[in-house]
């Protein structure tokens, strides 16, 4: 199956409201969260050790 | 003959209303999130650029507090000031819209909110906001203004920029505006069955300590009277929403 076929397969998927605000409310905490996570323990620049701004900066 | 004794209060009973909700493709639900996005970004638009035409009056309007003239210091910092300012108007002005789409998309995904439900939060909501913008422009700003400008001194002198003063300004007027909610909020959650007026009341002693936290947190200034000014009308607003929400029972609710 390709990769935008089981997109489309998602999104004819059928839910109600309530479902889907939990669905956009749970993506967007785990976005926020996942960035916050990565900005505080600096991740991106211990792990790979590039990239700049608040995420990374390569090591002088 | 039947007695006229003392008559009981018919006891109110515990809903149990059935609800339905409707499926459709999460494609449909987008679709209508776009469409009521793409409505609240237009007439943010065409309020902002009524804003851009009155933009003289709005200046004036908004600098009335610090009767000061402001300064800009990049060669394009007048213009962004102006457009700020534009889109500030546009975002009050399309308040009840923005609200009325906000709680349109909302309303389907909790059958309890039914349209004339809907239309009189829009209407609450809409006049809540204006209320604690009005409060914050008319109230707090000029007393938060004239504690800073005390701090002014012969070889210490403001050189403020519409920047500054903006990022002050509207940050005041539009927390305010989220804060006068509380009533709002309480409300719906109320009718959806997850507080009632013994929860609120249980709640009460600890709002004035929360009222306050988030005062401190707002307030620009340490001092304890700007506190005050901002911790008093937080706690009232939880004072009405106690006074307005009922005990009412829980909606069941079934998906089809």
């Amino acid at each position: 199956m390709s990769l935008v076929s089981s997109f489309e397969k998602i999104l004819e998927k059928q839910v109600t409201r309530k479902e889907f605000l939990v669905m956009c409310v749970g993506f967007f905490v785990t976005i926020v969260g996942l960035e916050r996570f990565l900005k505080v323990f600096e991740l991106p620049k211990r792990v790979v050790g590039f990239g700049t701004g608040p995420y990374g900066g390569k090591k002088k | 003959m039947h007695s006229m004794g003392r008559r009981r209060k018919p006891q109110r009973k515990r809903s149990n209303r059935k609800c339905i909700m409707h499926t459709i493709s999460i494609y449909k639900h987008f679709q209508e999130l776009r469409d009521r996005f793409l409505i609240s970004i237009f007439f943010i638009v065409s309020a902002s650029l009524v804003g851009w035409f009155i933009k003289d009056g709005i200046i004036v309007f908004l600098t009335k507090p610090l009767q000061q003239t402001l300064y800009y210091n990049t060669p394009s910092g007048g213009l962004t000031f102006l457009i700020k300012v534009s889109i500030l108007f546009g975002v009050l002005v399309s308040m009840p819209i923005i609200y009325s789409q906000f709680w349109g998309f909302i309303a389907p995904a909790f059958p309890p909110l039914h349209k004339k439900f809907i239309r009189r939060i829009t209407f609450f909501s809409t006049t809540l906001f204006l209320s604690g913008v009005s409060f914050s422009y008319f109230v707090l700003l000029p007393a938060a203004l004239k504690l800073f400008s005390r701090f002014q001194d012969v070889s210490l002198a403001p050189l403020i920029s519409g920047d500054a003063y903006f990022a002050f300004v509207s940050s005041y007027l539009i927390w305010f505006g989220i804060l006068f909610q509380i009533p709002i909020l309480f409300l719906v959650l109320n009718k959806l069955g997850f507080i009632n007026r013994s929860h609120l009341a249980r709640f009460l002693p600890y709002s004035f300590l929360v009222s306050f936290v988030v005062a401190a947190f707002i307030t620009p200034t340490p001092d304890p009277i700007n506190q005050t000014m901002v911790g008093l009308p937080i706690f009232l607003l939880f004072l009405i929403s106690w006074v307005f929400v009922k005990e009412e029972g829980i909606y069941h609710v079934i998906s089809i």
